[in-house]
């Protein structure tokens, strides 16, 4: 296993399609041999371990999980040496392994302005194409995602959970957004009058 | 079939379930694809049972910690939560925020001229002020107004209506709180007593007066740099220094009045007045080197005298307070050009610094840009740039947003003049009786009748522009009663985040945006009544 291992990861390498494996070959893979490849060539390439909450490790690559502003921290508080995996006590795997995804795309982009919360300005709810993809998942996968980025600090990745719930809810009837979330109407016909009249103007 | 045949295909399928659980997202996206090709109707039943059953839904709003609720409405207008509080009680709840009210109130409507009005309830109810100021926004596309002020002219206490030749709204404030008129009371006016200026309040009670704009020095007033601000009314006057220089214009915030003051465009000086601590700072020939349409500063004293330069005149300076930025417009060419500065440091010995500019488009190249009007207004968060090319002109606009840090054009120029804005029963007014104005991206059209019932203004209003296609106006009519018998010489319409003006010779009238409180009142007084 260990040898075949090693030997598909040169090959992707070379053919220079991936220049680094996947999550998923690396969870395969056995990590004394996979240490033995990363260092010293590649720096990028040292990978760490997740725990998630139901106990599954996930192997992941030290700059992609540096996207996680937590764990980037947490990295700094211990030093270069980790073996242990990190626990991630409020993500389950799924969730996890959809989180890592979206860092894998993103771990080269800039850094986001510092500066940004300062701002009055309406924020655009523009979804560039990748994420909006990545976000074509049940509700409560969305929820989990924005929970998760919001306790690992991806802002990037938490303002395209908000936008893509902002975008759900923006310029809708309150009759769609029962029918976009199936939320039942459980006003009474008394209250429901009420709060049509202090509310219906703001109807499109 | 045989049973070792069927084990076997059973074994292959149960591997291809394997080998789908381990694939790619986009393998397993083409796989499911390819067998749902396959699918025989009954087996698309199931799968539709399937999707049924499961629970792809998720009422994800209201399971969200609070501050994560805060984050998505960042992206979202107030009106959306006003209209949202119906979903259901939950949401309702969740919706009835403190945090969230103040939170949506101050990212939206700080920078509007009318905030302060509501500021009390910011503290007490800040929903209530929410829902006040987006009910006004609201109103302003939908033509919701009530009269707030009729002022005639002739009954002013400090008017002289037996020896006035001319009457004119010579300025006001954002805000619409008060206006200033001058009155001339000979045909040639040649000394300071001919001229008067008169500060008009335009909210309280009817029974304050008006009051005349003195200058102890009894030096006349030039009226052209000029400038009624929110807090001051400031003036040049003719015998001042700064008359050998042309093209001065004023600008003035809460606590600053900054005076720029050009020969020419070359190197202009600026003059800020600290309003608070009696200072005053001048930051003298300020290098403003123009090239291709460009603006760029150089941030230091201007060298060379002869330098190339393309005409430009300078338009008008305005005062962001907050930011403590100033913005000054220019036409040049063909383009209009908002350059804005940050002057916090002038006060601390430092240089204007350069912040940013947004040039605009002209789309009708004026032939002498001196008789080129642009100025641009302060309403919400914008600067509204108008032009008009001759007094029959009807004007064109512009919006600029200056919220964020980058001015972004919210709308181009429209071009209101060849448009064949109302029926020809409606309009057999020559173009002088009528006012184009734009709030957001409605636009009216005030436009004096005269018909049976004496003379009135008529309220044109288009839902929304656009600008691409020229102006695509589907006028809905609204009479205002209230301007009856108030003349047929209509001078201008100020438009401001409370309301609007529309002034004659004979009056003026003040309209103001309805808001919710005032919707409730009328509303209640209506059920009352009953």
């Amino acid at each position: 296993m260990g040898l075949s291992a090693s030997r598909q990861i040169e090959t992707t390498a070379i053919s220079g399609h991936l220049a680094f494996p996947t999550t998923a070959q690396l969870h395969h893979i056995n990590l004394p041999v996979f240490r033995q490849l990363s260092t010293p060539t590649a720096v990028n390439m040292t990978n760490m371990k997740l725990l998630s909450s139901d106990n599954v490790e996930i192997s992941v690559e030290k700059d992609v999980a540096e996207r996680s502003v937590l764990i980037k921290n947490m990295l700094e508080d211990v030093g270069e040496t980790m073996d242990a995996p990190i626990p991630i006590p409020n993500v389950n795997e799924a969730v996890l392994r959809k989180v890592i995804e979206w860092c894998e795309h993103h771990r080269n982009d800039p850094p986001p302005p510092a500066d940004d919360d300062s701002d009055s300005r309406k924020k655009s709810t523009d979804i560039e194409e990748w994420d909006q993809k990545f976000m074509q998942v049940d509700q409560e996968m969305l929820f989990e995602i924005i929970l998760a980025a919001n306790y690992l600090d991806i802002k990037p990745l938490l303002d395209v959970g908000c936008k893509t719930v902002a975008n759900m809810i923006k310029g809708k009837s309150p009759e769609e957004i029962r029918k976009t979330f199936n939320i039942q109407n459980d006003f009474t016909p008394e209250e429901e009058d009420q709060i049509r009249r202090e509310n219906e103007w703001a109807e499109e | 079939m045989p049973r070792s045949t069927l084990g076997h295909r059973t074994m292959a399928l149960a591997d291809a379930i394997d080998a789908f659980a381990k694939a790619q997202t986009n393998d397993r996206e083409k796989f499911l694809r390819e067998v749902f090709k396959l699918f025989e109707p009954s087996e698309r039943n199931i799968v539709r049972q399937l999707l049924q059953d499961a629970n792809f839904h998720f009422d994800i709003l209201v399971n969200l910690p609070g501050e994560l609720r805060l984050m998505i409405y960042d992206y979202l207008p107030p009106r959306d939560l006003f209209s949202n509080r119906q979903v259901s009680r939950r949401w309702r709840d969740v919706l009835s925020s403190e945090q969230l009210a103040h939170k949506m109130t101050c990212m939206n409507y700080s920078m509007c001229t009318d905030f302060s009005e509501y500021n009390g309830y910011l503290k007490t109810d800040p929903l209530r002020a929410l829902r006040n100021l987006a009910f006004r926004e609201y109103a302003t596309r939908e033509g919701l107004v009530r009269l707030r002020k009729k002022i005639d002219v002739n009954r002013l206490p400090s008017s002289r209506p037996n020896r006035r030749r001319d009457w004119a709204v010579k300025g006001y404030p954002p805000s619409l709180n008060y206006v200033v008129v001058r009155e001339v009371s000979t045909d040639s006016p040649s000394s300071f007593s001919d001229v008067k200026l008169l500060l008009v309040p335009l909210v309280g009670s009817s029974g304050r007066a008006d009051i005349e704009l003195l200058n102890p020095q009894r030096e006349q007033l030039w009226e052209k740099p000029f400038h009624p601000g929110e807090y001051f009314v400031a003036a040049v006057t003719q015998l001042s220094r700064l008359m050998q220089f042309e093209n001065v214009a004023i600008g003035s915030s809460k606590n600053y009045v900054i005076v720029r003051s050009g020969n020419g465009n070359d190197n202009p000086n600026y003059i800020f007045f600290d309003m608070t601590t009696r200072e005053s700072r001048v930051v003298e020939h300020y290098d403003e080197s123009i090239t291709d349409s460009q603006l760029v500063l150089t941030f230091k004293k201007a060298n060379e005298s002869d330098r190339h330069r393309r005409q430009s005149v300078p338009v008008t300076i305005e005062i962001l307070e907050d930011s403590k930025q100033v913005v000054v417009g220019h036409t040049l060419n063909r383009s209009f050009l908002l350059c804005r500065y940050n002057f916090a440091e002038c006060f601390a010995g430092g240089e204007m610094v350069y912040v940013d500019k947004c040039e605009l488009p002209i789309q009708h190249i004026p032939t002498d840009l001196q008789h080129h009007r642009v100025r641009f207004r302060r309403t919400k968060n914008a600067f509204m740039l108008q032009e008009r090319r001759s007094p029959t002109d009807v004007c064109t606009h512009a919006y600029v947003d200056l919220k964020g840090r980058r001015p972004s054009v919210t709308q181009r120029f429209l071009d209101l003049k060849d448009k064949e804005l109302f029926g020809r029963h409606d309009c057999p007014m020559p173009g002088d009786r009528r006012r184009a104005f734009c709030y957001g991206d409605t636009v009216y059209v005030a436009n004096v009748i005269n018909d049976n019932t004496g003379d009135g203004v008529v309220l044109w209003r288009s839902r929304g522009v656009r600008v691409r296609d020229g102006l695509d106006l589907a006028p809905e009519k609204q009479v205002l009663e209230d301007t009856k018998q108030l003349g047929r010489d209509f001078q201008t319409v100020a438009i401001a985040d409370a309301g609007f003006l529309l002034s004659f010779k004979t009056g003026l009238i003040m309209y103001e945006w309805l808001d919710y409180d005032s919707v409730e009142e009328q509303r209640a007084a209506e059920e009352a009544s009953q």
